[in-house]
């Protein structure tokens, strides 16, 4: 009986919802719209200019890896290591 | 079509679709202005022009969703200093109830409902919304939701469930 009070409560509640009236975008609400997109446009970087700084990003870590390489093949443990000469100058 | 013939003939539908979210001229003019920027940016890709409605339907409720999802952050960004809150206890929104729809002498009642409604999750939201709100068809708001007729039914159901819970709870919160 309660539950069905309530119920009927709350629909009675929701038919207020029918009273709500459609309402009208304000004015000028396009132009923003307008403005809002032209923005938009402006603040997007252009698709060549990411691609250009992926082929720089590109080209630096390819001479990076090339330049690590290469110092590791030239240093040869032997030259790293300073071996002691002991060896007097025969006068 | 272009974005004015979009704008001239769908305009209105997105703009109450935001304030039923909202419940804020500000807000929903806001989001208005979102939703047509994304029909622009996703125009050319559209093709199924005869679900143009649907579609433009569905951009709307996720604005608006985004919308109340960032708002929500912001708050409890700034209030994170605060003692802890209980959304329940609290009916949040009702200052900001701002519905050019809705008749004086019903702001008060209303403004108290769509403080109720705002507590459910957002598909109950949308459902009430939608069918109570908008005064949808069942079938249409199924599709807009992308549910089947007993999937809406259902979420429908618990949704007014919830409510009655809710509305309980703040009216106690009240006395």
């Amino acid at each position: 009986m309660k539950d069905s009070t309530s119920n009927q409560q709350m629909e009675n509640s929701l038919e207020l919802l029918n009273s709500i009236q459609k309402a009208n975008p304000p004015e000028g609400l396009f132009l923003k719209i307008e403005q809002k997109i032209d923005k938009v446009k402006s603040n997007l970087v252009p698709l060549s200019w990411i691609k250009v700084a992926a082929a720089v990003f590109v080209c630096v870590f390819s001479i990076e890896i090339y330049v690590l390489t290469n110092q590791v093949q030239t240093t040869d443990l032997s030259e790293l290591i300073q071996t002691a000469d002991n060896t007097l100058y025969d006068e | 079509m272009t974005l004015a013939e979009l704008y001239h003939f769908y305009s209105a539908l997105v703009y109450n679709v935001a304030l039923q979210y909202t419940q804020n001229k500000q807000d929903a003019e806001e989001v208005t202005q979102d939703v047509f920027v994304q029909v622009n940016e996703k125009m050319a890709g559209f093709r199924n022009e005869a679900d143009i409605k649907t579609w433009i339907y569905r951009i709307s409720i996720n604005k608006s969703l985004d919308f109340l999802r960032a708002r929500k952050a912001l708050k409890r960004w700034s209030i994170l200093s605060a003692s802890s809150i209980d959304d329940t206890k609290v009916v949040p929104g009702f200052s900001d109830f701002n519905h050019p729809g809705v008749q004086l002498e019903q702001k008060e009642a209303l403004a108290f409902l769509f403080a109720c409604i705002n507590q459910l999750n957002e598909r109950q939201k949308t459902a009430l919304i939608l069918v109570r709100v908008e005064g949808m068809e069942m079938e249409e708001a199924a599709k807009i939701m992308e549910l089947s007729y007993k999937g809406i039914e259902s979420l429908l159901g618990r949704a007014k469930q919830n409510l009655k819970l809710i509305m309980a709870k703040s009216k106690e919160n009240e006395r």
